[in-house]
């Protein structure tokens, strides 16, 4: 039973948890690797600049 | 299926499953925070740490969820939880069963996991302007944290375990706890306790990024400040519960309970101070490391010590299996922190040219390296059962050897903090002018003759009370200088809050410091056995005993014994819990003014109506709760409102859409 409301609260807090998975593009969260700078802007302009990459949103 | 069509017997069933459950998921949820926010913090990758980051916060969610089950559990008597058998019963009061939520073991680590998640996740919030690496390590040390009691409360200590059988009625609560101080007490401390882990993640999270600069301690400066005031006020709440329940006319006694809740105070205290010299000077960062890391590891092992019993205690209530696991959690804690320096040591490196002894920060310096004496003093006093039960023969060390030990070391302290704040930064051309050590100087002056005068002369009370009147002197000289510009004043106080914030929290220390000097030099004591219509006088004050009478109350039955002071009765009394299998208690009637506490126990009444008391006159007392409350009013007006400069600096750089 504790199993079941386990389940059940751990997928009532998914949308919330996994919210910046599903709200970014695919192509905007390609980390770099370790140690390297982040990607340069999108060729299209869209993206941020690299200043806000590094300090993505740090609201929630 | 809907509850509403349950039958009765099955809701508490459910609100342990509830319960259970909650735990469960934010075991879960917070393993899996931890995962991701370390990878996520290693790749640099600021969505994963985003989502790190939301995990921790829903843990802390499920856990809120979980404490209001326990809660309702409590406040409607759901006897099928053992927890709430265990802690409370059918005549505990509304406020008293509420605070059953921290009265027993598995609630109280419920309690630190909640606090540890509101505090964690607050801190959490604003960690994005310290970079990606320090946020997702500072998230994931702090999900590792919160794991492991998550880990404890699910597999050994869970508040939710059903009982086969629900009895009629609880066990009760410790008749010792049936207090107002259980209301304000345990809470504050245990909070105290919990908040400590957020300076701990964030400098060991900065010592992980290689960051080494002021940033993380800019960050965690609230959450330092807030851990110290929570801790100070828990500790005066606890020397006043103890003065008001225990009954033995003190309210101090260095029992390891107190000694483990003061180390990592005193470690703290040297923190706050020492990283004042880091933000100004950009001196002493290993120390600072250090000093956070020592406070925490001292929290977690006076967790160990209070609920494995391996030392004697007042607080073996507390006593439970789940030492071993602290134990394990302590050495885990240990070993990351010293492989942690070690590793960093490059990034720390040496200062490059030595601290000025006579400045500022060599003040600074010097407190610290007292604080940590005192520290080591009391841990060596508080272990030495344990150290020498394991050799052969166990040995308990008491009030002397603290005093003698860590006396003097207090009485430097003392010193500097009169002299300290009269220091300027960096190396001091000149030594502190007359002007400013007039009214120190005279402090002291005028109370050492006041002493020799009343006929003092006990050398310890002859150096420490003057030192006192110096440390307030250096508080109003402080003041004095910025009231000499009235028109600036409340731009002054405005700007330089934290700095006069500061003095007043050392104003409250010298009063703190004066009631405990006062109480502990000159306290009276006489244990006397009167008849109805006897007096007895202690310096000065004289008692009637009037006679005893016998009062029913819901709980208990109390039996009083009369004492006429002046225009009012004091009623001390011995309380028995018949419920409880006849335990009894003592309640200290005390008359409280400023200049002293007559602190009345009554020992026993016999058969031919005379009684048996111990009467103590404690000179003082009252100072010490009231300096408590002026370091906590220091603390606050000093604070609140004040900007966090790391965050500021990182918002004049950074457009404001990046960090909202």
């Amino acid at each position: 039973m504790a199993l079941i409301v386990a389940t059940l609260l751990l997928f009532a807090a998914g949308p919330f948890v996994l919210w910046p998975l599903i709200k970014t593009p695919v192509d905007d969260f390609i980390s770099p690797p370790p140690g390297e700078s982040l990607s340069p802007p999108h060729p299209l302009g869209r993206s941020a600049p690299p200043e806000k990459r590094a300090l993505p949103g740090g609201g929630v | 299926m809907p509850v509403a069509v349950l039958d009765d017997s099955l809701h508490p069933v459910i609100l342990g499953y509830l319960g259970a459950g909650a735990l469960l998921a934010a075991l879960v949820m917070g393993g899996f925070s931890a995962v991701l926010s370390f990878w996520a913090g290693r790749q640099q990758n600021p969505v994963m740490v985003q989502v790190g980051r939301r995990a921790f916060y829903a843990a802390t969610a499920m856990i809120v969820a979980a404490g209001g089950v326990l809660e309702w559990a409590l406040l409607s008597h759901d006897f099928s939880l053992a927890y709430v058998t265990e802690h409370t019963d059918l005549s505990t009061s509304t406020a008293l069963s509420a605070a059953g939520f921290y009265g027993g073991q598995e609630g109280s680590l419920l309690y630190w996991a909640l606090v540890l998640g509101v505090l964690g996740s607050v801190s959490l919030v604003a960690s994005a302007s310290l970079g990606l690496r320090l946020a997702g390590y500072a998230a994931g040390l702090m999900a590792a944290i919160l794991s492991f009691f998550l880990v404890v409360l699910v597999l050994v200590a869970s508040p939710f375990d059903l009982l086969s059988i629900t009895p009629p009625d609880g066990l009760g609560l410790n008749p010792i706890l049936r207090d107002g101080g259980m209301l304000i007490h345990p809470p504050v401390i245990l909070a105290g306790f919990a908040s400590f882990a957020i300076p701990f993640c964030f400098a060991s999270a900065a010592l992980m990024a290689g960051r080494p600069d002021s940033a993380w301690i800019a960050h965690t400066r609230r959450f330092a400040l807030i851990a110290w005031g929570l801790q100070t006020t828990g500790l005066v709440l606890g020397m006043w519960w103890a003065y008001h329940v225990l009954g033995w006319g003190g309210y101090w006694g260095w029992d390891p309970v107190e000694n483990v809740a003061l180390m990592p105070w005193l470690a703290t205290t040297a923190y706050l101070h020492s990283s004042m010299v880091q933000e100004t000077r950009g001196r002493l960062r290993a120390w600072n490391f250090g000093l956070v890391i020592l406070a925490f590891l001292l929290v977690v092992f006076g967790t160990f010590i209070v609920r494995s019993g391996v030392v004697p205690s007042v607080h073996t209530f507390a006593i439970s299996a789940i030492g071993p696991w602290f134990l394990a959690f302590l050495f885990i804690c240990i070993v990351f922190s010293v492989v942690l320096l070690a590793l960093r040591s490059n990034v720390l490196g040496g200062d490059a040219e030595p601290v000025a002894p006579v400045s500022r920060e060599g003040a600074f310096v010097l407190q610290n390296l007292l604080l940590i004496a005192v520290v080591v003093v009391v841990l060596w006093g508080t272990v030495l059962p344990l150290v020498s039960g394991m050799l052969g023969q166990q040995r308990v060390v008491g009030a002397a050897y603290y005093e003698r030990a860590a006396g003097p070391l207090f009485v430097v302290i003392l010193a500097l903090m009169a002299a300290g704040p009269l220091l300027p930064w960096r190396r001091a051309a000149r030594m502190p002018s007359a002007r400013a050590l007039m009214w120190p100087g005279a402090a002291i002056v005028v109370v050492l003759a006041a002493l020799l005068v009343a006929g003092v002369r006990s050398i310890p009370a002859l150096i420490a009370l003057p030192l006192v009147a110096a440390v307030a002197g250096t508080c109003f000289t402080q003041y004095a200088r910025l009231g000499s510009g009235w028109a600036r004043l409340p731009s002054m106080l405005r700007r330089r809050r934290r700095r006069y914030g500061a003095y007043l929290a050392h104003l409250g220390l010298a009063v703190l410091v004066a009631g405990i000097g006062a109480s502990h030099f000159w306290q009276q004591e006489k244990d006397v056995t009167l008849a109805p219509g006897q007096q007895v006088t202690v310096a000065g004050y004289t008692l009637t005993y009037t006679g005893s009478e016998q009062r029913q109350l819901s709980d208990h039955t109390e039996l009083v014994g009369l004492m006429r002071f002046g225009d009012s009765t004091l009623e001390p009394a011995r309380a028995t819990y018949s419920g409880l299998g006849g335990q009894s208690l003592t309640h200290v009637a005390i008359s409280t003014t400023p200049v002293a506490d007559v602190y009345v126990v009554l020992a026993g009444v016999t058969a031919d109506g005379s009684a048996s008391f111990s009467v103590f006159v404690n000179p003082l007392v009252s100072w010490i709760w009231a300096g408590g409350a002026i370091i906590i009013v220091g603390v606050l007006l000093g604070n609140i409102g004040e900007r966090a400069p790391a965050v500021e600096a990182v918002r004049r750089r950074v457009p404001a859409s990046v960090l909202t």
